[in-house]
């Protein structure tokens, strides 16, 4: 979205709709079922992606998933739909796993730190460029960075390459590199800013 | 709902793991953590300098971490304005702040606020001298942003618990700022 032109002012009072819970539980059902996923979402095509709002996203991406890894069968949720909308009396279906609780309590309370990068190829204050490219894949590489020269600031740490295979190879360092607002966008009518992003090391050059 | 029915049905996940984790999202992660970093930090110099260099560790001497709480602490002065977005989804320190707010997943937020923050902050109410440099942070990897604002004039002598209720939400996203009492 980065740099995108003609969404308005921003609604700085807006409230959410499903408020008391249902967004939030909506988030975590489709988290713990293995339904949501950065790539999932992106993949949702442009047109349905903006006139979807940010919790259908969620519920959009989730379905998809859920019914091409074969967890849920296509008619599933219109069935339960349904069920809702013709007897709003439906109970709810409740299943417990108290065992499982304290595993997931440790998974949910717990913050993972990046690991260290190994060998980084660029060190703190080298000049790198975004390379030019046009994946079709997922990436995490935003179109306006892409070309513009930077300086890395920091090296937070390491992560797989979104969207490539799980393997060491795409184990990548992670560097926080920092942009003049001119380089991005030219001179403007507000004064020069700095922008920071963190980009994976295959997604830079040595200018 | 509809959703959950159809998992829960077929015993893809359960209801008590539902509970936990929304609960967790709702009420045990949220900007009352994010206060009490900001007050105790403003108050204790050699925890700001942990909290500034090694944002985890710091937090965890309070109790405070979980998912999506790898943070980096960002810290605004009277010469650097500090705020944050994520232009490609929503990632936002869960642990310190909760959920985010709608305005934050938005798409006119999203993507504006790497291209023009001064005309952004001045939406939200905030008016920054010229020669104040602003910091955008775009958080797009595992690497989530905390802004850790500037203590306002008069509020010397404050206690911890005082100066945390002067923070807000958006005060440690950067699109405020902490008002004098």
């Amino acid at each position: 979205m980065g740099g995108m032109t003609g969404f308005g002012p921003i609604d700085v009072d807006a409230v959410e709709s499903g408020h008391e819970g249902w967004e939030a539980r909506n988030q975590v059902v489709a988290l713990l079922s293995g339904g949501m996923s950065r790539a999932g979402i992106e993949e949702i095509p442009p047109a349905e992606y903006l006139n979807a709002a940010y919790a259908e996203r969620w519920l959009i991406c989730a379905e998809r998933r859920l019914v091409d890894n074969g967890v849920l069968a296509a008619d599933d949720l219109a069935t339960w739909v349904e069920r809702f909308e013709t007897a709003p009396d439906t109970e709810m279906p409740r299943r417990e796993s108290p065992e499982a609780l304290a595993d997931l309590e440790r998974m949910v309370m717990t913050t993972t730190p990046m690991p260290e990068p190994p060998s980084p190829r660029f060190a703190l204050g080298d000049r790198v460029r975004v390379k030019r490219m046009h994946p079709e894949e997922h990436n995490r590489c935003p179109r306006y960075v892409r070309g513009v020269i930077g300086d890395v600031q920091r090296i937070p740490g390491a992560d797989h390459r979104p969207g490539a295979p799980r393997t060491p190879e795409m184990f990548e360092p992670v560097y926080t590199v920092k942009f003049d607002s001119i380089d991005l966008w030219g001179q403007q009518d507000e004064p020069a800013f700095d922008l920071f992003i963190d980009l994976w090391q295959s997604y830079l050059e040595a200018p | 709902m509809a959703l959950e029915a159809a998992l829960v049905d077929k015993g893809v996940i359960t209801t008590d793991a539902i509970d936990l984790f929304t609960d967790a999202m709702e009420h045990r992660f949220g900007p009352h953590h994010g206060a009490r970093v900001v007050a105790k930090a403003w108050i204790d110099a050699e925890f700001k300098q942990r909290l500034l260099d090694d944002g985890n560790a710091a937090v965890a001497e309070l109790g405070i971490g979980g998912l999506e709480g790898n943070i980096r602490v960002v810290e605004n002065t009277g010469d650097t304005h500090n705020m944050v977005v994520c232009t490609l989804c929503s990632c936002y320190p869960w642990p310190l702040l909760g959920l985010p707010p709608i305005w934050y997943k938005s798409f006119a937020y999203r993507s504006r606020a790497v291209a023009e923050p001064r005309a952004v902050l001045g939406e939200f109410g905030v008016d920054l001298d010229d020669d104040v440099r602003v910091r955008v942070w775009d958080s797009s990897s595992e690497v989530r942003y905390f802004v850790l604002p500037e203590r306002p004039p008069g509020t010397e002598g404050m206690t911890e618990d005082e100066l945390a209720a002067l923070i807000d939400r958006n005060a440690m996203i950067g699109t405020g700022l902490v008002a004098a009492p």
